[in-house]
């Protein structure tokens, strides 16, 4: 029993002694990571097929990828002829340098309205990248349609700091409105941090299929003289009783 | 050190002996010959509970029988006494003040210090007013301030206790002689224990497994029962509040005893919101994520306790009862469940509602006590049951099934029942010579439901004998010796469900499982105290735990982490050599107590990166329990310094180290090295307040695991000040503590929250008030 004991923590002592191996803890990275040749945010329509593009590197060997796609709804409605939509590719890679390229189709039944597109990758060993994400938006036909006549953005849009300034249009839907969602914030993408410097929220239950920005919601935007200057985006969220979301982003330049 | 003087007069031959005898014990100071008021004699089983009187003087009424008696007060040397008695009896024993000036301000627990000196492994103590001194209402908080020990927490609502960097199931929590058992495997499951009931808790630091359990092979956090109260009606009110997450807890206790009579009750509520952190944003994988208002969303919680007690002491012994319910619900960060979205995070939430994510706990225990005095020994029995009801609640769509009824929040509910028996005998064999002898068993149901799987439903038995004999072998040194036993056997249903794409086919999660373990521990140690001043200690343990449900049979994605954790139903128990050894110097004016320890882990148990995705939406990759060799070493270094009476400076040092041997990691979620230094003023005795300051230095914490994000260090302070009043008989204790002054932004490598890059809590300001009369 001593003996083995003494033993033991010989033996201890000399895998403590041993020299490090050198296992690999580099994690390999996404070098190129688009659907339909965009990076960030991207707008598909369902019942056709979109494409993603992907180049992975590691410094030993690759291992796998996983694509998952689900929807960001807010709740969890389901539409009689809408469901949200949602898919999962895992994929085997080997070697250091991998270029994947996939077609994946929309089924015509997905509803409208912001999806996420996840990627993430390990090596062999299993180290993890940083995961990346893209907004999709997937369009059917169906979603409610925003129609904003002014501010017109086909052109630059500028907003002054202490000025406020009436939305005007209205925003349509054959089945009916549910909730409606308006917000100015800074930045691009969500890479700031920032508080919206205007939000409207309205709960609609569907009872009507027309709402205009005035005379129903009586929209007016006042820009903090505070404000910070810099691009803006206007978001504007409608939600139909079938699920679909329509949803308009316009750039706002703030001066 | 001991000077008992005995007079044994007999009083009459014809004394029954089954009749109460009564000792008379009067207690003289050593240096003076005057009477000592206010000594606590106790028994080590708490059937013999006295205080003396201003003539020094205290009647006690016992049967025949032999006794181990501690004599006990602040200032003076405790003295122990073995004593059979079996005729009426009048002692008189002389207390030494202790010459250490050091006690003048820091009163140190002499029968800790006491226990350290026969125990061969190192014990830390923390009574109810050094609990409450924490400003913390999270029990495995407040026990951090302990050396070697450390919390993993998620947020500031869940904690779970840490020994040297092991927690889970290598962490026993023995409560009131029954092993808390709440899925303790899981990282986010807190112990459900109510810091307020604790009147005292001894930390045992490394293996512990011969006495507790084979599974304690980081260490036991033992509640100790509650001792028999004094007479009449006591009670202690308490509150706290604060400025960081706007707590509101409020306690109050109260202790009767009528003759053999006694009772217990205490009711516990507290409430508080989402907690502060120094930041607005925190980045996370390239995206800056808004923390509106400087406040973590969903981070409060709320709960409720209750403890009753009814007990009786009697000719033999001391029986009671207890009822014990604990109720929790926890907000949980939305951005911790799931991949952190910007507009889950950047939504207005009114104040003060709980969303979901959220955990909701309630553990309700009933307990039997009894202690059983003999001739020769004394027999301990505990009976308990308990019952666990943990539930995970959660978004739908989070990672489920396509088919759920909306508003179905339920994602996880775990009920786990358990029933425990421990009997333990304490005798001596010879003079020098004590035995401790026992059995235990426990028995355990799980019943599972949910949208979410992760564990299986499971039954569990385990049952045990033991035996560890401590032997003064020199005046000193002491010898310890233990054998133990465990045999157990788990069964698990096979869990098939639907695959969440498809509700006609069905998936096996976990296969059935049986397995029976049989296996023993043994522990050796020798304390050398060549002085007063000196003490050494050195320990050795051959420890082995079964392996959990969890590692056997976990299939799912684990609520609050990415990682889709998989079990293995043909994991080897998890072996390991203990070594731990220590010392203890105590001079006039300074104490150091030094422990270090080595465990080399034959097989031990740990989640290691497959290099395979899980096949469920929105999860990472599969970590699958796997077992590998492990060293874990390390050291913790006190020292407590009084240059002048009044003042202390403290200095705490903590290392942990780990390796796993194929892998070439280190464990996840271990401890940084850390300083600690606190410096006390305390006022003269009579005008009982102190003010301190502490400063905690963290080093960086690169030694991580696979896909652990190394973490870097950190400093900050904190403040303390209190004040007694003394009002009549009764006494107001006031604390004004301040954690984290400077406002540090800081991040805590054992938080569930790190991944994200969040920030710990900010600076907190909280007022606890003590009311004890």
């Amino acid at each position: 029993m001593k003996s083995k004991l003494i033993l033991s923590f010989l033996a201890v002592v000399t895998l403590v002694g041993c020299k490090k191996e050198d296992v690999d803890t580099t994690v390999p990275s996404v070098d190129l990571f688009t659907i339909n040749g965009a990076m960030e945010e991207v707008t598909v329509s369902a019942g056709v097929a979109f494409q993603v593009a992907v180049e992975v590197s590691d410094n030993e060997a690759l291992g796998q990828f996983k694509l998952d796609i689900h929807d960001d709804f807010d709740g969890h409605t389901h539409g009689k002829n809408w469901s949200p939509w949602d898919t999962l590719i895992i994929g085997n890679i080997s070697g250091t340098n991998q270029q994947i390229n996939l077609g994946i189709p929309v089924p015509s039944w997905a509803a409208a309205g912001a999806y996420h597109a996840t990627l993430r990758l390990i090596d062999a060993r299993g180290n993890e990248a940083p995961y990346q994400t893209m907004t999709m938006y997937i369009t059917n036909g169906s979603e409610p349609t925003i129609n904003l006549t002014s501010p017109n953005f086909s052109s630059p849009v500028t907003f002054e700091r202490g000025m406020s300034y009436a939305l005007q249009g209205a925003i349509s839907d054959d089945t009916g409105l549910d909730e409606i969602i308006i917000y100015l914030e800074e930045g691009h993408a969500h890479k700031t941090a920032e508080e919206p410097i205007f939000e409207f929220d309205v709960d609609l239950g569907g009872s009507i299929a027309t709402w205009d920005f005035e005379t129903d919601g009586n929209i007016v935007i006042n820009i903090p003289q505070a404000a910070e200057i810099g691009d803006y985006i206007l978001h504007i969220i409608a939600k139909d009783v079938d699920g679909n979301y329509g949803i308009f982003e316009g750039e706002i330049e703030i001066i | 050190m001991v000077r008992a003087v005995l007079f044994t007069f007999l009083l009459g031959g014809w004394a029954s002996v089954s009749a109460q005898l009564s000792l008379t014990c009067k207690v003289l100071d050593g240096l003076t010959d005057e009477p000592v008021a206010g000594v606590e004699i106790t028994t080590a089983q708490h059937v013999v509970y006295a205080v003396t009187d201003n003539n020094g003087t205290a009647l006690l009424k016992l049967p025949p029988g032999e006794y181990h008696f501690h004599f006990t007060k602040a200032y003076y040397q405790t003295a122990h006494l073995q004593l059979r008695i079996l005729h009426d009896t009048v002692l008189s024993i002389k207390l030494f003040p202790t010459a250490i000036q050091l006690r003048e301000v820091h009163v140190e627990d002499r029968l800790l210090q006491d226990l350290n000196r026969k125990v061969s492994v190192d014990v830390a103590s923390m009574d109810a007013r050094s609990l409450a001194q924490t400003g913390a209402i999270n029990f495995a908080d407040a026990l951090a301030q302990l050396p070697g020990l450390q919390t993993l927490s998620t947020g500031v609502g869940i904690s779970k206790p840490v020994i040297r960097g092991l927690t889970g199931n290598r962490v026993l929590v023995m409560d009131n002689g029954v092993r808390q058992e709440g899925q303790q495997w899981g990282l986010d499951h807190g112990l459900e224990i109510d810091a307020f009931r604790v009147q005292r808790v001894n930390v045992i630091k490394g293996p512990a497994a011969i006495q507790y359990g084979s599974d304690a092979t980081g260490g036991v956090i033992e509640i100790l029962p509650e001792p028999v109260p004094e007479k009449g009606m006591h009670g202690t009110l308490s509150g706290l509040v604060n400025s960081n997450n706007y707590t509101r807890a409020v306690s109050a206790g109260i202790t009767y005893r009528k003759n053999a009579w006694y009772g217990v009750g205490r009711v516990t509520w507290q409430r508080y919101q989402d907690y502060h952190v120094p930041a607005t944003a925190f980045t996370y994988n390239g995206f800056v994520l808004p923390i509106r208002d400087n406040r973590l969303l969903n981070t409060g919680g709320q709960g409720h306790n209750l403890h009753a007690l009814i007990g009786k002491r009697w000719l033999r012994g001391n029986t009671y009862v207890s009822f014990t319910h604990f109720n929790q619900l926890a907000g949980l960060f939305p951005g911790a469940i799931g991949i952190p979205r910007y507009n889950d995070l950047n939504r207005p939430w009114p104040d003060g509602t709980l969303r979901l994510p959220m955990q909701y706990v309630r553990h309700t225990r009933f307990i039997g006590h009894t202690n059983l005095q003999f001739k020769r020994g004394w027999l301990e029995l505990d009976i308990g049951h308990q019952r666990n009801h943990r539930q995970e609640l959660s978004p739908p769509h989070s990672h489920g099934y396509e088919l759920l009824a909306p508003g179905d929040s339920l994602a996880l509910q775990m009920i786990l029942q358990t029933n425990t028996l421990r009997a333990t005998y304490h005798t001596h064999l010879a003079k020098r010579v004590e035995l401790n002898a026992g059995i235990n068993a426990q028995t355990q149901k799980n019943a599972i439901s949910g949208f979410e799987y992760l564990v299986p439903n499971y039954t569990f038995w385990q049952a045990g004998g033991f035996a560890f004999a401590r032997s003064e072998i020199t005046k000193t040194a002491v010898l310890s010796l233990g054998i133990r036993l465990d045999g157990a056997e788990i069964a698990a249903r096979k869990h098939e469900q639907p695959w969440y794409k498809n509700p006609d086919s069905l998936v096996v999660r976990t296969p059935q499982i049986e397995r029976t373990f049989l296996n023993w521990s043994a522990a050796g140690g020798v304390n050398f105290n060549p002085s007063e001043t000196w003490a050494f200690k050195i320990n050795y343990a051959r420890t082995f735990r079964i392996p959990s449900v969890a590692e056997l049979g976990a299939n799912g994605v684990h609520h609050g982490t990415f990682r889709h954790e998989v079990g293995n139903a043909n994991l080897n128990p998890e072996r390991a050599h203990q070594f731990d050894a220590g010392f203890n110097v105590t001079l006039p004016q300074l104490t150091i107590n030094g422990n270090a320890f080595f465990n080399y882990f034959n097989a031990v148990i740990y989640l290691a990166a497959s290099g395979q995705f899980s096949p469920l939406p929105d999860a990472g990759q599969v970590y699958i329990y796997t077992q590998d060799q492990a060293i874990h070493t390390g050291f913790e270094l006190y020292a407590a310094y009084t240059p002048f009476a009044q003042v202390v400076l403290e200095s705490t040092t903590e290392y942990v180290y780990t390796q796993t041997i194929a892998n070439q990691s280190a464990l996840p979620f271990m401890p940084p090295f850390m300083q600690q230094l606190k410096a006390t003023y305390k006022g003269p005795k009579k005008y009982q307040w102190h003010v301190g300051i502490t400063a905690v230095l963290a080093a960086a914490q690169n030694l991580t695991d696979r896909n652990e994000p190394a973490t870097p260090g950190y400093a900050i302070w904190h403040f303390n000040a209190g004040y007694t009043f003394n009002l009549a008989k009764t006494q107001l204790v006031l604390n004004l503590i301040g954690m984290n002054m400077s406002n540090t932004s800081y991040l805590n490598n054992m938080s569930r929250y790190r991944i994200l890059n969040l920030p710990e809590q900010g600076r907190n300001i909280m007022l606890q008030l003590r009311y004890e009369f």
